[in-house]
Parts: C-alpha cells; structure tokens; sequence
C-alpha cells in the first residue's frame, strides 16, 4: 500500500513544504502540508495520515512535542528531518519514538526511498514473523539460531540478544541508549563501550568482511540499524 | 617579630623580681665596703637594665621591689618595712622618684629602638614582597607565596586568600594551615561577609574589645569559649572595590592582634590587592587580544570565501534561469546536465557552510565534543564505505592493528577528520593509486595515518597546511577544497586532547597523522571479550 498512502510534511519553510509536496504527489503519494506543529496536530486530531514527515525546527510546540504527541495515539511511521550535527535531536526524536531520520540538506531520492522503506515496514509489522533473512544469513528467533549460507554460527546469549533486538526492528535506526537498555537493562544505558565491544564481536561473526559491514550498519554518533537486502 | 602573649609579660616581671634579688644579694656581699648612696645606686642600674630588655612595667616593679629591698636590708631597723628616720623616708622617696623617671626613659629608648627595627623589618618583608609581585608571575605562583611570606612574619598558624569564583561565592585560592570553622563559626560566612562589607572583621576574646582594629568599625564575632583561635579577616581592596579576602589566625596565645601588626597585614593585604587586580586585568588583555584574532581571522575568512562563496550560487543561479528561459528549447540531455551541475554545485556550497561553520565553533571554542566509548575500526569502516563510493577513481586500502583499544571520542567528529584526511589526500593523489588508512596502538591512544602515493607537501609547509584557508601551491589551481578541511581537523583533534601533524615519510606521496589519547582504566584493553551477562 505504498502508492495512494496519505503524509503528512511538517515543516516551516514554505520552499521545501512546496518541492516536497510537489515530488511525493508526483511519485502517487496523497500529501498533505503543516507549517507548525500546532497545525499538524490538528490535522492528525481529524483522520491520521499513514506517515509524517516532521521537521524537528519548529516555530511553537517543537517537533520533539510533536512527536511525542502523535506516539502516543499511533504507531504510524514517523519520519524527522534534522540539521547537520544536531546528533542529540535525532537521538531524542528516535527514543521519543521516531522510526527514521534524515539530514538537512538531502536528496529526493534518499528521501522517497526512507518513505518507501518506512511505509513497507509499516505494513509487514501487522504479522510478526519468527525468522528474519537479509543476504544469506537467517536468524530463526524462537530457536535462537543463526545461519549464513546454510551454517550454523555459535553466537553467545548476549550476543544473540543484541542481534535478535536489531533484527527485529530490521531497517530500523536503534539508538544506543534503547539497545543497551533492551539488551542489558536499564542501569546499563550509558556504558557505550559495552555496546561497542559486542557489536565488534557480532560482527566478526556473521560480517563476511567485518570491516565493512553488510548487516549491523553504524549510524554515527546515533545508534545502528540492522540492514535487510533488498 | 615579637609575639604579644601574656606570658613574654610575666618572663618580664619574674625577670625583675629575679634581678632585684641577685643585686640585693651582690650588695649584702659588699655591704661593708660600700654606703648606702652606692647601694643604691647597684638597684639603680638594676632598672634600667630591667627596663632596657622588658620594657616599661617590668621595670617599674623593679624599682618598687628595689625600694623594698632597700628598706629591708639597709636602713634600719633592718628586716622591717618600718622606717623611723625621715632621712631615710627621704632617700626611699628619691630613689623611688629617680628609679621610675630612669626606668621610663631607658623602656622609651628600647621600644623607639625597637619599632624603628621592627619598621626596618617591615619595610624589608614589603620590598621582598613587592618584588616578587611585580616579577610577573601568575596568581598561582603569587598568592601562595605571598600566603607563606605572611605566614612566616607573622608567626602565623593559618594564612589564606579567598576570591570570589563566577558564581559570587569565595573560594580560597592560596593559603595555608587550617581553614574553617577554627573559629566555632564557619569561616565561610564571615569571608563571605567581610568581602560584602569591604570592612575588616577579628575573631577574639570579647575583653579585647578595646583594642580592636580601628575599635568600633569591626563587626566583632565572639570567639567560642574554649577556642584557642584568634583570627582577621582583611578585605582585599583596589580602589574601593572587593577582589578578595585574606584571613590570618593564631591557635596558640590568647592575645588579639598587635595594633602594629594589624597596619602591617593591611599592607600585605593591600599589595595581594594589587597582584590580584594586576592579574585581573592582565587577563582581560589576553581576552581582548583573542579578539582581535578572531577579528582578524573572520576578515580572512571573508575576503578568502566570499569568492567560494559566490562562485558555486553563480553556478547554480545561471543553471536555474537557463531551466527557466521559455524561449530556450533544451534537449533533454542539455536540461540533465545543467541540473546535474546545480546539483553539484548545491552539494559545495552546503559542504563550505557547514565547513565555515565547524570553523567558527573551533575557533570561538563552542565545539564541544560529544564523547563516548568508540571503536575506531568502526569510524574507518563507516568513512571508508561512504568515500568508496563517492571517489571511484581511488582505491582505499585499510591497515588496522587487532589490539587498538576503545577510546573516548565523539563519533561524528572523528569520523569528519578521517573523511576529511582521505579526501585532502584523494586530490593530490593520481588517480588509481592507493590511499592507505592504518591505526596503531600506543602506550597512551591510539595514532591513525591516511598516506597517498601524490606529489607530498614540502618540509616547510608541514605546519602551514593546517592553518585555515591555506592552499598549497598544487592546490592552487584546482577548484577542490576551501583550505580548511585539514584546519578543521586539528580542531578536532586537539579538541579531544591530541594532535595531528603532517608525517616525514621516505618516497612518495604524503603521510598525515593523528593522535588520539586514550584513558588508561578502560581504554587500553578493549578487544578482549567482557563478560557480562545480560
């Protein structure tokens, strides 16, 4: 349900709400346009869109708030758009519940395939599969095994738990904070070494060439994302 | 100089009472070869002795102890205070009269005699002082000597300078023995107060009232009982505005502070004053001479990117009207070439912000780097998979050690400056030939180098390379780069703590490298496995 899905922009620049309104209509999307976060509200009050795309830069009610707000009466697809080394705001965007992030200035492209990525997620998170495959390699969440090419590979619990944590938000930015939370509890949130040591180690294990990385993707200074092969 | 407790005072009376009886007993011995008029005469020279190294008092009492004396041992009836003859009640009158008058002159002498040392003195601890205050030093060097200089003069038990820090609140600075709360009240509060007041304050015996610093115009706190402490607090005046306050005190004795001392600290407390202020506006030169670096630097800044400023939007505009003319009939490829150079140029201009940018933030000091634990074959990986793409015609080869400890950095920054190195060497070098990225482990970090097989930099612009909107000479005729990615770096890296610096390397090409320090409790030993469970 890609074509025809309704979204939301939110942002308080006339130029880029009207290229943006202009490209996502001209690619079949149903788009509608908020110059406030207050006006976007007020639009998601009467029928919520399939996804928005929220501008963090926002005059009155931040698009944090915003954010916040529209988490809490749905799961749609939340899309932020930040400036350049604002790494803080998208990490609180992402805990506050956004799915994805983009960089100002970007390009349509990479905004339309985030958008087309988001909205397909979206729609496969109704039924909640019991194994995930990207590439060769096969994680069968039940069992809790791992395969690349047909091999089993010996990863340990914790090891496990980050990848099964990753993977089941497949294409999904996770910030450090919620992986160390989710994988080893909430008095663990800070200890970023922790994190990075077993993120090389999972690496090492199921990356053919750990020093690129296929899978386990870094999204510098905000957390990883588990990559999935188109 | 000389403590004023109470007991140097008994030494003085005890000391007379001691040198009327050694003369009585050296005039018993000789009381047949000698009269009454000599035997006097010995008690005589007994007060002024007296008076002469105890002072005044002492030797009053030795001159009513030597009429005593006289009475009982030489004028009849001998062993009473009874005197029958008016003849001797007129020899005890004299001798008393003239004893005292000696007396009181001989003490005048010796403490003329002794405030003109004890001034000489003063004035030789001043010019010490002063001398060392004007040698320049900053105030760390300054007030702890100044702190210890006082300490030592005055036979003090605790000296201490406190300033006020940016929150209002005195701090103390300098200073030596105890500090609070000697005096039963936190000694805080009273700085705290003084500072305010611009007044002194003593802590002492309430019965010492009288002798007060300028009596009535100190805010008198009562020494608890039993506290052996004395103490006073100076503001540190500079024309009539509060720098700072020193408060001196004294464990043993239970005498205030002498009037004379109390000028003399006032002195020293005046010349600290000084040395402070002095310091003070030392400081604000240095502030208004970074200043006007940045000043002259955002002049460069200007002249150097207007033209790479405008360059790119006189691109992009003259792409846009082209698209826009009516009249103009573009084929399709002309209409995907000019907006694929307004793409281009777009992607510079915004490079160059953001580039002026960092700049501005490193040189206002606002970078603020955002650390956490980071593994650096992560930042290579994650650099060298974005610019495999974006430089096909460079082949990127990594060389990383297996012992490269974690380290506390801010990921997006250090993952600039290695973008930035790769790409500054991408230029120089032809294409098709290698750049390699290595890192290795040292005792204390980490040190990462981007070598390329180009042309290398010339010893002598090793260090210029890293100033902003330098362009070496090969560069110069090439659109690339705006001369700052390489000063950028060194913001960076110095903003962690380390260093960055251009490599002398044998053969060809160029090799720059930088350092990162790494905290020795947990950095050093990260590959191996931690065994925490989840």
């Amino acid at each position: 349900m890609t074509h025809g899905a309704r979204i939301l922009v939110v942002d308080d620049e006339p130029h880029i709400l009207r290229s943006l309104r202009t490209t996502l209509a001209a690619h079949g999307y149903d788009v509608q346009t908020a110059a406030s976060g207050e006006e976007a509200l007020d639009i998601a009050e009467g029928r919520l869109p399939d996804l928005v795309v929220l501008d963090l830069v926002l005059p009155g009610i931040s698009g944090l708030q915003v954010c916040e707000s529209l988490r809490r009466r749905s799961t749609l697809p939340i899309l932020v758009l930040s400036a350049r080394g604002d790494e803080r705001d998208k990490v609180a965007a992402l805990d506050l519940g956004a799915d994805d992030y983009l960089t100002k200035p970007f390009g349509v492209n990479e905004l339309l395939a985030r958008v087309r990525a988001a909205l397909r997620r979206a729609a496969g998170a109704r039924g909640l599969s019991a194994t995930v495959e990207s590439g060769d390699l096969r994680i069968d969440f039940d069992r809790r095994q791992v395969t690349r090419a047909g091999e089993e590979l010996r990863l340990t619990p914790t090891e496990f738990d980050l990848l099964k944590t990753l993977a089941g938000h497949a294409g999904r930015v996770l910030t450090h904070g919620y992986l160390l939370r989710t994988v080893w509890g909430p008095e663990y949130e800070q200890e970023s070494q922790l994190l990075r040591v077993f993120v090389g180690q999972l690496r090492r294990k199921i990356e053919l060439d750990p020093s690129r990385p296929r899978y386990i993707v870094t999204e510098p200074g905000v957390g990883y994302r588990f990559r999935l092969d188109d | 100089m000389s403590r004023p407790v109470i007991h140097t005072r008994w030494i003085g009376f005890a000391g007379s009472a001691g040198a009327v009886v050694l003369a009585s007993l050296l005039a018993e011995a000789m009381r047949q070869n000698i009269g009454i008029l000599n035997v006097s005469l010995i008690y005589l020279t007994v007060v002024v002795l007296v008076a002469t190294v105890w002072g005044l008092w002492p030797a009053l009492s030795a001159s009513l102890l030597g009429v005593v004396a006289l009475d009982l041992l030489f004028i009849p009836p001998y062993g009473t205070l009874a005197v029958h003859n008016p003849r001797d009640w007129l020899t005890l009158l004299f001798f008393l009269v003239i004893a005292a008058l000696t007396g009181r002159l001989a003490a005048g002498l010796r403490t003329r005699a002794e405030e003109s040392r004890r001034r000489e003195r003063a004035t030789a601890v001043l010019y010490d002082l002063s001398t060392a205050l004007i040698a320049g030093d900053g105030l760390s060097v300054i007030l702890p000597d100044l702190v210890r200089r006082a300490a030592v003069t005055f036979g003090l038990d605790a000296c201490h300078i406190a300033l006020p820090a940016e929150d209002g609140r005195l701090r103390v600075v300098a200073g030596v023995g105890p500090w609070d709360d000697a005096e039963g009240r936190a000694a805080q509060a009273v700085v705290q107060q003084v500072f305010q007041d611009g007044r002194p304050a003593a802590v002492h015996e309430p019965h010492l009232r009288g002798r007060d610093w300028q009596a009535g115009v100190v805010p008198l706190v009562r020494r608890p009982h039993r506290s052996p402490w004395v103490a006073l607090y100076l503001p540190l005046v500079v024309a009539s505005q509060s720098v700072g306050v020193m408060r001196v005190a004294r464990s043993r004795g239970t005498d205030a502070f002498e009037p004379e001392e109390q000028r003399l600290l006032t002195t020293f407390a005046h010349q600290a004053a000084l040395a402070i202020d002095k310091a003070h506006l030392a400081e604000r030169a240095r502030r208004a001479a970074t200043l006007e670096e940045t000043d002259r630097l955002k002049t460069a800044l200007l002249s150097s990117v207007s033209h790479d400023l405008r360059s790119p939007l006189a691109a992009i505009k003259t792409g846009v009207t082209a698209l826009l003319d009516p009249a103009a009939d573009l084929r399709p490829q002309e209409r995907g070439e000019l907006l694929g150079s307004i793409d281009q140029e777009t992607d510079r201009l915004s490079l160059l912000v953001a580039n002026l940018l960092d700049l501005s933030r490193i040189q206002g000091g606002a970078l603020n780097p955002r650390k956490e634990w980071v593994d650096l074959a992560e930042i290579v990986a994650s650099v060298v998979d974005r610019l495999s793409q974006r430089l096909v015609d460079c082949s990127i080869e990594v060389d990383l050690a297996n012992d490269l400890p974690l380290i506390l950095c801010d990921f997006v920054r250090i993952d600039q400056v290695l973008s930035n190195m790769i790409e500054n060497a991408a230029h120089y070098a032809p294409p098709h030939t290698p750049i390699t990225v290595s890192a290795r482990a040292q005792a204390d970090g980490v040190l990462v180098s981007v070598r390329d097989r180009g042309p290398g930099i010339p010893p002598e612009e090793r260090d210029r390379v890293f100033e902003p909107f330098y362009r070496g000479a090969a560069t110069e005729r090439t659109h690339s780069g705006s001369g700052l990615g390489l000063a950028i770096c060194r913001g960076i890296v110095e903003a962690h703590g380390g260093w960055i610096r251009v490599d002398a390397v044998a053969g060809p090409g160029a090799s720059i490298s930088f350092f990162l320090p790494a905290p020795r409790e947990i950095g050093v030993s990260a590959r191996p496995q931690i065994g925490v469970a989840p």
